[in-house]
């Protein structure tokens, strides 16, 4: 399979002369068309930074970060956004929602930017809320649902523009375990079906055990990584957990 | 779907901002009616010199621009910085930075267009309230007049572009310039707190508090100086207190902060903690913001209520400055008489009756009461009464009377008349009484006695005394043309008496008086009418610009506050000690601002009142302006702190979460 990111040498300081702060520290990785990656660490390891990086939120200090073949680091201002509205997903931990509309004109407003012809819109809102079991809380507003809805929402909305990579970071930070475990099926549900290529930043062992591959970052640095193959989903979460516990955090003092 | 959005938006700012707009609605209603007055044909003819007003108006629209200007640059920051998350969402979702910048303007100028076309409908309103107004005060008929001038719409777009438009522009240009990171994670990042070193704290608010302390001693000894620095004085005391002013405020969150963390028991006592911790938890701005809104509100406090009693003190004026028709004085003794004069006004305008007189005055005497003191003939002095309408006085061979319309002299000479009743003319002794003592206006000081007053004596005493000044007054059958005063000046200097401006050097000029009463009566008039709509026109609008930013800075951060609130209810406070918390942190951000203010209005009222007071002919015309002035000022904030007090109850009892 064809890779679909390339991360290389890519570095990231924070702060002035005086004071730097390394927040990604020369990392390299490679991602296939139709991985479901997850990115673990401590909290201040770097993970929202490389998200970012990749994401075209943020700049890189050195290095290179070609997505689909393309360098991202060296597209101008007005090609950024058309490549984000055609290639990139994104479903953040606030969902980012925007509250004056309602849940189905969220999600029609991704297809509206990326110019989909208007007759196909509503055929695609609704298909993509009935994979996802929010066909009831469409005419809702986003103040009016609650926050396992609201992810699954944003969910939506990141997959309806058929996106090349999906980017998550901690998407299920601020849910129980019952809407955290339906949204990582639905995520899970859309890497095998779709095969949609997914990266997410994730500080919790159980959301990362639904990854086929993690990467462990620490100070800015990969500092290992695990591939779930043909293990269960019960003995990588095991693996991760011994991971973590090397790593100095434990599952519940990650954060 | 742009369309629709940029629609919700409109609706949610206008919902979420609603004291913001209805401002700028009043601005622009106030704007443009004090704008139409300066143009109005109607109001302009008023008065020969209406056009003061005009000017007025022109210069204060400039001034008042530029505080609505800040206000509006304000808003606009804060509702962007709002906002920052919704537009990162967009930048995320793969819109242009070109495209949100537009929908921003869009939504911002969509407003703005219909704010100004709401205020000029509200100030063509307003504009006639102010015509009926001043037409009433000239008591000259009222005559709607719905018509928007073009000058004053015109120029009311202007100031609205420059007001508004030119805000809403920078604030373009802030959102492109913005970074998405910045955008998308703006919430995380709080303002920086510093804290400057406590002493170097102690020292800035000790200087503050010396500045305004001073400012204050400065203008209490500069007002009694009688030359022309005086403004100058008086402008550097001025600003010395405002700029004390803005010291204490910018120190107040600060000072508040180590009283918390000095006086443990203190903070802990009631809600204190939790009102204290509203107000330092953004130190830096809140101080600052505090300081422009007292120096604003005492600026506009102290200007309304000088300006009215300025403008009362001319209204009163107005009947004793001339109560004649027409008077000149000369003052010269050699002057025969007026005929040529009274020739000149009888081909104007009719004349009914006149009097052509002189005024004496006793040269050598050592009375200090009888120095330089006008003395009128009893039947002169009967002749001037019968031109007011008043009844003719007798007295005495042996009695004399005296006529004082000036109310801060009439103790002293009640005193002497109870006390000393009687002056030596020349040797010939003459009494008087309280029963001889008449005060109606009289226009002393400029026709009949200088000092004041006057003393009346019989015919056969001022008959041996010197005639020192010539005077003429005359009755004329209908009001005389405004002009008159300006046509009969020239008159007497050019045709009539041309020698006495051309006065050899060396020799001080011969003081000559023209007064028409009906140029002094518009006079006063135009001077009422600009001074008081001056005041209220720049004094409106800083009430609203203040009222505005305090109402805005709470509820915009209404989520903060919510979140906050909804922790004081989990902890275990009732939906009415809620109420009563938000009443007090309201209250608490609404009188700080405005406590410096009162007490500096009062201080500068009350000096004020001590030295110019006794030149008003009414007495207590400040204090009583000041207190119309209060209550004005009371009514617009009391309105913004209920509408704030409803807002903000309505964002932190509601469900939704966004802001
Ligand atoms: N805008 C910024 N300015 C300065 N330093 C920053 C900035 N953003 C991140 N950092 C620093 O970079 C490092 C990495 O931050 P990052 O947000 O990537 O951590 P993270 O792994 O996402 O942590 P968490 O699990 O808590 O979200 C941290 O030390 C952080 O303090
Ligand atoms: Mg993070």
């Amino acid at each position: 399979m064809e890779s679909i990111l390339k991360v290389i040498h890519v570095e990231k300081y924070y702060g002035n002369k005086e004071n730097v702060t390394k927040a990604i520290d020369d990392i390299g990785f490679e991602v296939k068309t139709g991985e479901f990656i997850g990115v673990m660490g401590a909290s201040g390891s770097g993970k929202t930074t490389l998200l970012n990086i990749i994401s075209t939120i943020d700049n890189v200090s050195a290095g290179h970060v070609l997505l689909d073949g393309k360098d991202i680091t060296e597209l101008a201002e007005k090609e950024i956004a058309k490549f984000r509205r055609e290639n990139l997903g994104f479903i953040f931990q606030d969902c980012n929602l925007l509250d004056t509309l309602t849940v189905h004109e969220n999600i029609a407003l991704a297809l509206t930017i990326n110019k989909i012809p208007p007759d196909e819109i509503d055929r695609k809102v609704i298909g993509v809320s009935k994979q996802l079991g929010i066909e009831d809380i469409l005419n809702q507003y986003p103040y009016e649902i609650s926050g396992g809805e609201k992810q699954r929402c944003a969910c939506a909305r990141a997959m309806v523009t058929i996106p090349k990579l999906i980017l998550a970071d901690e998407p299920t930070g601020a849910l129980d375990s019952k809407s955290a475990g339906m949204l990582l099926e639905t995520l899970s549900n859309m890497n095998d079906v779709l095969s949609a290529t997914i990266l997410m930043v994730t500080h919790d062992a159980f959301s990362a055990s639904y990854c086929s591959r993690i990467l462990f970052l620490k100070d800015g640095r990969i500092f290992s990584e695990l591939i779930k193959g043909e293990k269960s989903r019960r003995q990588f979460l095991n693996e991760i957990l011994d991971v973590m516990a090397l790593l100095g955090g434990g599952t519940s003092d990650v954060r | 779907m742009y369309v629709k959005l940029a629609l919700r938006n409109i609706k949610r700012s206008l919902k979420d901002y609603a004291v913001y707009f209805v401002t700028i609605v009043f601005s622009v209603s106030i704007l443009f009616a004090f704008l139409s007055l300066g143009f109005s044909k109607d109001v302009l003819s008023l008065a020969e010199n209406m056009g003061t007003l005009k000017g007025m108006i022109l210069a204060l629209s400039f001034i008042i621009t530029a505080i609505v200007g800040l206000m509006t640059n304000y808003a606009t920051t804060f509702i962007i910085k709002k906002r920052k998350h919704e537009f990162g969402t967009y930048l995320l979702l793969g819109m242009e930075k070109g495209q949100v910048v537009k929908m921003f303007l869009a939504e911002n100028l969509l407003i703005g267009l219909s704010a100004f076309g709401t205020g000029l409908m509200l100030g063509m309103f307003i504009f006639q309230v102010f015509t009926y107004i001043i037409q009433t005060i000239f008591e000259s008929p009222f005559t709607p007049n719905v018509s928007f001038s073009p000058p004053a719409t015109g120029l009311s777009a202007l100031f609205f572009f420059i007001m508004y438009v030119m805000n809403t522009l920078r604030g373009g240009t802030l959102v492109s310039r913005m970074k998405i990171v910045d955008l998308i994670y703006s919430a995380r990042y709080n303002e920086k707190q510093r804290i400057k070193t406590p002493l170097l704290f102690s020292a800035i608010f000790m200087i503050s508090v010396l500045l305004c302390v001073g400012g204050g001693a400065a203008l209490a000894k500069t007002l009694g100086l009688s030359d022309n620095r005086v403004y100058y004085y008086m402008a550097l005391s001025l600003a010395c207190m405002l700029g004390g002013l803005y010291g204490v405020y910018a120190c107040l969150p600060i000072g508040l902060h180590l009283l918390q963390t000095k006086i443990k028991k203190w903070s802990y006592r009631g809600s204190n903690l939790f009102l204290i911790s509203q107000i330092t938890s953004k130190i830096n701005t809140t101080g600052k913001t505090m300081g422009v809104l007292a120096m604003l509100l005492t600026a506009a406090l102290c200007s309304l209520s000088l300006g009215f009693s300025i403008s009362a003190m001319y209204k009163t004026n107005i009947q004793y400055e001339s109560p004649f028709d027409i008077a000149v004085g000369i003052d010269t003794p050699y002057i025969q008489s007026f005929d040529e004069v009274l020739h000149f006004v009888h081909g104007i305008t009719p004349v009914k009756d006149f009097v052509d007189y002189k005024i004496y005055q006793i040269t050598d005497t050592t009375d200090i009461r009888l120095q330089k003191t006008d003395i009128l003939r009893l039947s002169d002095y009967n002749r001037l009464r019968v031109q007011l309408g008043l009844d003719e006085k007798q007295i005495g061979k042996r009695e004399f009377i005296v006529h004082s319309d000036t109310w801060h002299i009439r103790k002293t000479i009640e005193e002497e008349l109870n006390h000393h009743p009687t002056i030596d003319i020349n040797g010939i002794l003459l009494s008087s009484g309280i029963e001889n003592l008449f005060t109606e206006p009289f226009q002393q000081y400029r026709i009949n006695g200088t000092r004041g007053y006057a003393l009346v004596l019989p015919d056969e005493i001022c008959n041996a005394l010197p005639p020192v000044k010539a005077r003429f007054v005359a009755t004329t059958y209908s009001s005389a043309p405004q002009t008159l005063k300006g046509d009969l000046t020239r008159y007497i200097k050019k045709e009539w008496r041309p020698e006495l401006t051309s006065v050899p050097s060396g020799q001080s000029p011969i003081a000559m008086v023209v007064s028409v009463k009906s140029w002094s009566v518009a006079n006063g008039l135009m001077g009422l009418t600009t001074i008081s709509f001056g005041v209220m026109y720049v004094s409106l609008i800083f009430f609203l610009t203040v009222g505005t930013i305090l109402a805005l800075q709470q509820l915009t951060d209404a989520a903060e506050h919510k979140y906050r609130f909804d922790l004081l209810q989990k902890l275990g406070v009732a939906r009415e000690d809620i109420k009563g918390i938000v009443g007090k942190q309201l209250a608490l951000y609404f009188l700080l601002p405005v406590m410096l203010p009162v007490i500096i209005t009062l201080c500068v009222i009350t000096i004020v009142n001590r030295i110019y007071g006794t030149f008003i002919l009414v007495e207590n015309t400040i204090p009583y302006y000041t207190a119309i002035s209060f209550a004005m000022f009371l009514m617009v904030y009391g309105c913004y702190f209920i509408a704030c007090y409803r807002g903000f109850m309505r964002n932190i009892m509601r469900k939704s979460p966004h802001i």
